[in-house]
């Protein structure tokens, strides 16, 4: 590597840098994941599920947890893309943009479900609630038109290289990458995020990553989401 | 105009009767290839036999007799066959023996002695033991990277078939390589002395039992189609393709053709799967081809052809022959040699002048330039490499490679219409010999070796396709297609024809060979906003920036430093109505107007093929356009010396290329982005 430092660590820091931008949608997932880390030591109930609901503040700041740590991750070869494709001086700040606009549309849905939700489950019970949701999210799973959102998922557009164009650039991009995701894992997002349980947001998460690597079969990731369903369930307290 | 509304569509074809044809085909099955398994010899020569030259049909002795054009079907009527052994040490002086024509140069009992004696060489070659008198590492490299394109051949050993082809060429290369020879491909005096010292040379596993045949020993042989044309227009193999065709379409020629064997189902695969703009685009058509392949091959053994058929490739840049470059006359009659029947291969909605049976309008010389060969990498971070780039994860975040561009998408492009459109293209004939073509190629780049190799990546070997249904299906991954001579595919190129690797080739050796070891490409400069291309001319501006990452110590002022890399990228190029099918790009022309005269300022050009396609947001597009990058390093290079570089500020010509009748139709393509990267 050109002008390498001579430590291998320096060296892997240095080629995440020039090869991974991506890295700060990982970091800032990470961040998420250790917050709720930091929640689950202080009230252990939020590792199977918790059916309180919030106050409006809490609820926009959880969201805004939930989102950066279970949807962050999808995005960072998309991440990777804007700043590669930003002037060097540029990329970070088009990165942070970029993320502010993606997750910003999760943060203000996850809010609204964090609002409905509790409200959903006195009615009706909560898990009857999460069934139900978790049934709609297998039953969206093997809908064809999510397959096609998922395609859209790829979309790549032109960004300015800079100025306020290019800041407007990224932000569209964050939110147009944003919407084909929420069709495409918002029931999903939607039934975890009503249970709120760690174990079962870490397996949700980690199953919509291997869906855009293409690691599951279309088949599996619907019973996949079957599975989760019924794990949730069935580690709901009663 | 619809898919489905299309003229090429030809419900009253004679050759439409079949155990699938319907009522509407029955009544007009007068074509020879009509009845299938009741098909005769004499209704396949019917048609080939009344036109003028063809008073004696060509096709008539054939069906009777071998003749030498049988060969090309990897034939049996050579002295030896593949699995009987070495023919005996032929008595008196040796013979001179290469490949040639003639039969007493490569056809003959002593080109299979020389085979087997060839065979032990390769024994040691394989078993690390041999000999050599050169030493050199060079030389030992050299026949390394010959002895790879021998077992990519299949022919590691040597298929004693007593026939002097091109990999007994490439085992006499070797040996004679080896042995401080001239390394000319002739066995003479000097290289028998040496080669018949191998005689007394036990073989290392001595098989007392009759060799059993292998895969190999069956593999079909893609042939040239020109090469075949000069020997006669309608040669077997290009006879046999067209009955096959004429039968397929008879099963349905239009795109919604629910049969599995029809001409337009198997278009429709391609319509419907195909991989375009990623790592996937050669190894999804290669299974493609396979799967088409099997297909016709069964229709043209039930016409009575061999079992061996394979398809043509069409080589458009073969031994820089002008008429390469245009349609072969099979593909340009509208009617058979009789004059009546209808040709399948005939294509009528293909770009002006295609199809002139006198003029025929040639591919563009400079679109078809084979530069993608000197890429090192299947795979690189900007410019797609050779194959293309990886997408990031179940989506296109990819690139095309560099043959995906060209000669791929220009051929497409030029010829245009139906080949233009990737959801019509597989309904022309001559789609499959330009497939066959690109899949020859990738063959090529392998053979070059210095480290070209596939991706490991396991995103790409296991990636798995299934393409037909019923009795047709064909389900297959990357990783058991990546040996052409093995089964399951088991066909061969006849010539690969690997042209001079240019100066680019060292160039790109000293900047890949680390590539993702090393500095990251860099954007130095972007339009802010795309640029339409109408159907006349466009320009844009590029803003460049010195570099400030790890590019910085690459540039100065006066802009990149001897070593670095330029690439122009033309991104997200979108469009719901193409305007011309081609589009040149030009740099820094001092009147643009003029760009036109000035091929030194040339960048190359960027084909439209796929592009109305990949800006529809459907279940396989995410609507973002295509995008290309140009490696101008050189011209960046020309341009300084000529003092028309300027560091700050770039200018960018599209110049709309006009069909041969001159005519540029109107179109909202538009380019997204015009950006400068260095790397």
């Amino acid at each position: 590597m050109a002008g390498a430092p001579a430590s291998p660590l320096l060296r892997l820091v240095l080629r995440i840098h020039w090869h991974t931008p991506g890295w700060v949608a990982a970091v800032v997932a990470a961040g998420g994941w250790l917050a709720l880390l930091v929640a689950l030591a202080h009230d252990p109930t939020h590792l199977v599920g918790l059916d309180a609901p919030h106050r409006p503040a809490d609820a926009l700041t959880h969201s805004a947890v939930m989102s950066a740590a279970m949807m962050a991750p999808l995005v960072v070869p998309h991440a990777t893309w804007v700043a590669s494709f930003s002037l060097w001086r540029r990329r970070y700040r088009a990165v942070a943009v970029f993320l502010v606009g993606f997750l910003g549309v999760w943060t203000a849905l996850s809010a609204v479900v964090l609002a409905v939700g509790p409200r959903a489950s006195s009615a009706f019970g909560w898990r009857p609630t999460l069934l139900v949701a978790f049934a709609v999210a297998t039953a969206w799973s093997a809908v064809p038109y999510r397959r096609r959102m998922l395609q859209r998922c790829g979309l790549t557009v032109p960004l300015a290289p800079h100025g306020w164009r290019a800041d407007a650039d990224c932000l569209r991009y964050g939110v147009a990458i944003a919407r084909p995701c929420v069709l495409t894992c918002g029931p999903l997002m939607a039934a975890v995020m009503l249970d709120h349980g760690i174990v079962v947001m870490a397996l949700a998460a980690a199953l919509s990553v291997a869906e855009r690597r293409a690691l599951v079969r279309w088949d599996w990731s619907i019973a996949a989401v079957a599975a989760l369903g019924v794990l949730a369930v069935s580690l709901a307290p009663r | 105009m619809s898919d489905l509304e299309t003229p090429w569509v030809q419900p009253e074809a004679p050759w439409a009767a079949s155990e699938h044809t319907t009522s509407e085909h029955t009544e007009s099955a007068e074509a020879p290839w009509a009845a299938t398994e009741q098909t005769t010899s004499e209704q396949l020569i019917e048609p080939f036999a009344t036109q003028e030259g063809f008073d004696e049909s060509p096709f008539a002795s054939e069906l009777q007799t071998e003749t030498e054009n049988e060969l090309l079907l990897e034939d049996v009527a050579h002295k030896c066959r593949p699995g009987e052994g070495p023919p005996a040490a032929p008595g008196g002086a040796r013979p001179l023996i290469h490949q040639s024509t003639a039969a007493v140069r490569s056809r003959n009992a002593t080109v299979g002695y020389a085979q087997q004696l060839l065979n032990r060489f390769l024994e040691q070659v394989r078993g690390g033991t041999m000999a050599c008198a050169d030493t050199r590492p060079a030389t030992l490299q050299h026949i390394a990277s010959l002895h790879q394109q021998l077992k990519r051949n299949g022919q590691d050993p040597l298929v004693v078939d007593c026939r002097f082809g091109p990999s007994t060429d490439l085992a006499t290369k070797m040996f004679q390589a080896c042995h401080g020879l001239l390394r000319d491909g002739k066995i003479g005096p000097r290289t028998w002395a040496v080669l018949e010292r191998l005689a007394g040379t036990e073989p290392v596993r001595p098989d007392p039992v009759p060799p059993v045949p292998t895969p190999t020993q069956t593999v079909a042989v893609r042939e040239d189609v020109w090469t075949l044309s000069r020997q006669d227009p309608w040669h077997p193999t290009i006879r046999f393709y067209a009955a096959a065709v004429g039968a397929m379409k008879a099963l349905g020629a239009r795109l919604d053709s629910a049969d599995p064997k029809s001409w337009g189902f198997l278009a429709n695969i391609h319509n419907e799967q195909c991989e375009h703009g990623n790592f996937h685009f050669l190894s999804w058509h290669r299974i493609y081809l396979h799967h088409f392949e099997k297909v016709a091959r069964e229709a043209v053994v039930r016409l009575g052809g061999p079992a061996t058929w394979a398809l043509p490739y069409w080589n458009y840049n073969a031994g820089n022959r002008d008429d390469s470059r245009s349609l072969p006359p099979a593909f340009r009659e509208p009617t058979l040699p009789d004059g009546r029947t209808p040709n399948p291969l005939f294509e009528p909605q293909r770009g002006a002048g295609f199809n002139d049976r006198s003029r025929p309008t040639l591919l563009a010389a400079n679109n078809i330039e084979l530069t993608a060969l000197d890429e090192l990498a299947f795979t690189t971070p900007v410019r797609g490499g050779f194959g293309g780039r990886t997408p990031a994860g179940a989506n296109d975040l990819g690139d095309p490679g560099q043959v995906e561009l060209e000669p791929h998408n220009l051929v497409h492009s030029m010829i245009g219409r139906v080949m233009g459109d990737p959801a019509t293209a597989g309904l022309d004939p001559i789609f499959w010999l330009h497939h066959a073509n690109i899949d020859r190629l990738w063959e090529t780049w392998l053979a070059r070796g210095r480290g070209r190799a596939n991706p490991t990546d396991t995103r790409w070997t296991t990636r798995s396709w299934t393409m037909g249904n019923g009795t047709a299906r064909t389900q297959m991954r990357t990783s058991e297609v990546l040996s052409i001579s093995a089964p399951p595919l088991s066909y061969r190129y006849a010539v690969l024809e690997d042209p001079v690797p240019t100066s680019r080739e060292a160039e790109l050796e000293a900047v890949s060979q680390f590539e993702h070891e090393a500095r990251p490409p860099e954007v130095v400069g972007a339009t802010p906003r795309p640029v339409a291309i109408g159907s006349q001319l466009s320009v844009a501006n590029v803003s460049i920036a010195r570099p400030t990452g790890p590019m910085a110590e690459m540039a100065d002022e006066s802009g990149p430093k001897p070593g670095t890399r330029v690439h122009l990228r033309l991104e997200n190029v979108t469009a719901t109505r193409l305007g011309a099918e081609v589009v040149d790009v030009f740099l820094n022309v001092p009147d643009p107007a003029r760009a036109r005269d000035m091929p030194e300022h040339r960048v190359g050009a960027m084909p439209m093929f796929g592009v109305v396609r990949a800006s529809k947001r459907d279940a396989r597009h995410s609507g973002g356009g295509v995008s290309a990058t140009f490696d101008i390093t050189d011209l960046v290079q020309r341009l300084r010396e000529k003092g028309q570089w300027d560091p700050a500020q770039l200018r960018v010509a599209f110049v709309p290329v006009a069909d041969a009748e001159g005519r540029v139709p109107d179109g909202d393509v538009a380019v997204g982005r015009v950006s400068l990267f260095f790397s």
